[in-house]
């Protein structure tokens, strides 16, 4: 668990975490999430993700906290924290809406 | 050896460590024959890694699309293992795994190895419970009433785990001679954590021995892939092998100069430091079959069917009696193309026929028993060079 990354959804901070049934993979030089397990039953396809969506994947899988990803983001990509923030927030959304993550209630 | 198996073997390193090739300015059809040559030695994934930059963009597309579906198949099943061996364990089962997973492991991209299925080992009295374990699991075994001499095998959906009780088959005088050094192997083992789940394995120098045997039982079939080699490469970069033990373990089994030619081609091809002690073995007729036969020397029907005449030769019989096997051959042999057989002793002859009229439907479309006679005499004569059989 990360107890210092927190997500505020439906009104309640939330801990997030990678759903472990999606295996990140660089192949070839593109980026993938591979389902296995019960992500496999949904759905095989493997979802290609830009360079900095599979950078933000791996931010999440080490457990960095949504402040420091949108620093290093600022350092890795030389963009400014706002920009950096929203980039952050909007794939978190749409990982969370695909039930990518797996979310818990923060204690 | 012909340009695009030069080709092949150079990406094949390069992939390994995630390298790339300089473009070798290949036509699209040799282009092609170097990938098909890649998919017979089940090696496509890690030569896609070293030549996607440089293949044509139309080819690219294709064959990424072929890497793709390997690799997400690769890690689809490892999961499907793993997760199967964590259950086993809250059972209180722990079976031994072998090859496959372990081979991966050792790989800095281990999904691009991929395995057609999981090998496990369970002592004999142990094996009901371990065989109960897998059906409530899901499994569903291909020899539900363990016609089988040594090993069950279970299928889950994409998962193929073969369940053994002994390492090798008892019908060839070599293997029967492995079987009795392995077991002094399995009061060795040690534990392996891939993925938070942690796995009984062998011994490192002891899988080492494992794979050079395993290699040899494929040599005396129909032949050892470029892959195989590879997996002695990659578990030697791993650990810390004990080659003296190697050496004598080897030698005792008649299959030091094999295993010395062995090390020639891992020396060679994949840049491996000779052992200390070990004196280099002229390895190009080995890596010339290796090509030749793709992954365990499965590229073709001719070839799949010379296996019968040189494990015939193993049991120490006469070329008549090698004869008669090309045409009736044993079980496992059978097994290669009809897994269907080792579910009862019936469908061996049924095989048989099966086989024999699929085979007669082929021969002069590309078949022919002559040819398969032709690659079993010439294999035969390679097992003698390096002095398999030889005791």
């Amino acid at each position: 668990m990360f107890p210092d990354r927190a997500v505020l959804r439906r009104g309640k901070q939330m801990q997030i975490r990678t759903d472990r049934s999606y295996k990140y993979r660089e192949i070839a030089g593109e980026y993938y999430l591979i389902p296995t397990l019960q992500a496999a039953e949904r759905s095989k396809t493997p979802l290609q993700l830009t360079e900095t969506a599979a950078w933000i994947w791996k931010q999440i899988e080490q457990a960095v906290s949504k402040e420091e990803m949108v620093l290093r983001m600022t350092e890795e990509y030389e963009v400014d924290p706002v920009t950096a923030g929203k980039a952050v927030e909007q794939f978190i959304e749409v990982l969370l809406d695909q039930g990518m993550l797996e979310e818990t209630e923060a204690v | 050896m012909d340009k695009i198996g030069r080709i092949f073997l150079q990406a094949a390193a390069l992939g390994l460590d995630r390298n790339r090739i300089e473009d070798p300015g290949l036509s699209q059809d040799e282009w092609r024959e170097l990938m098909q040559l890649s998919a017979d030695q089940a090696m496509l994934p890690i030569v896609f890694e070293a030549v996607y930059s440089v293949i044509p963009e139309e080819l690219e597309k294709e064959y990424r699309a072929v890497a793709l579906a390997w690799i997400c198949k690769q890690v689809r099943k490892t999961e499907s293992f793993l997760e199967s061996y964590r259950k086993l364990l809250e059972k209180g089962i722990e079976p031994l795994v072998f090859k496959g997973i372990v081979c991966r492991d050792t790989y800095d991209l281990p999904d691009w190895r991929v395995s057609s299925d999981e090998d496990v080992y369970i002592e004999r009295d142990a094996y009901m419970r371990f065989h109960e374990s897998m059906k409530q699991l899901g499994f569903k075994s291909t020899d539900p009433n363990f016609r089988s001499e040594h090993e069950t095998i279970y299928y889950r959906k994409e998962l193929r785990v073969e369940g053994h009780w002994e390492l090798f088959p008892q019908e060839n005088r070599l293997w029967e001679k492995m079987n009795a050094l392995t077991s002094e192997m399995l009061k060795r083992t040690v534990h392996l954590e891939i993925e938070d789940t942690r796995i009984l394995v062998l011994e490192p120098t002891d899988h080492m021995i494992y794979l050079l045997f395993h290699a040899m039982k494929h040599f005396t079939l129909a032949g050892v892939g470029i892959r195989q080699i590879c997996d002695i490469v990659q578990l030697d970069k791993r650990y810390d092998i004990d080659w003296t033990r190697v050496a004598s373990v080897m030698d005792s089994l008649g299959g030091g100069r094999f295993t010395a030619a062995v090390l020639d081609a891992c020396c060679n091809l994949f840049g491996m430091a000779m052992p200390e002690g070990w004196e280099p073995e002229d390895s190009t007729d080995l890596i010339e079959d290796a090509l030749e036969g793709g992954v365990f020397g499965h590229s073709t029907e001719d070839r799949i069917h010379s296996a019968s005449i040189t494990a015939a030769d193993g049991t120490g019989h006469n070329t008549a009696y090698s004869l008669f096997k090309t045409v009736f051959p044993s079980r496992e042999v059978m097994e290669i193309n009809y897994p269907w057989v080792v579910r009862s002793k019936l469908l061996l002859p049924v095989g048989w026929g099966v086989r024999l009229f699929r085979y007669a439907g082929k021969i002069g479309k590309g078949s022919s028993p002559l040819r398969s006679i032709e690659i079993g005499k010439r294999r035969l004569k390679l097992l003698k060079k390096y002095d398999v059989f030889q005791e």
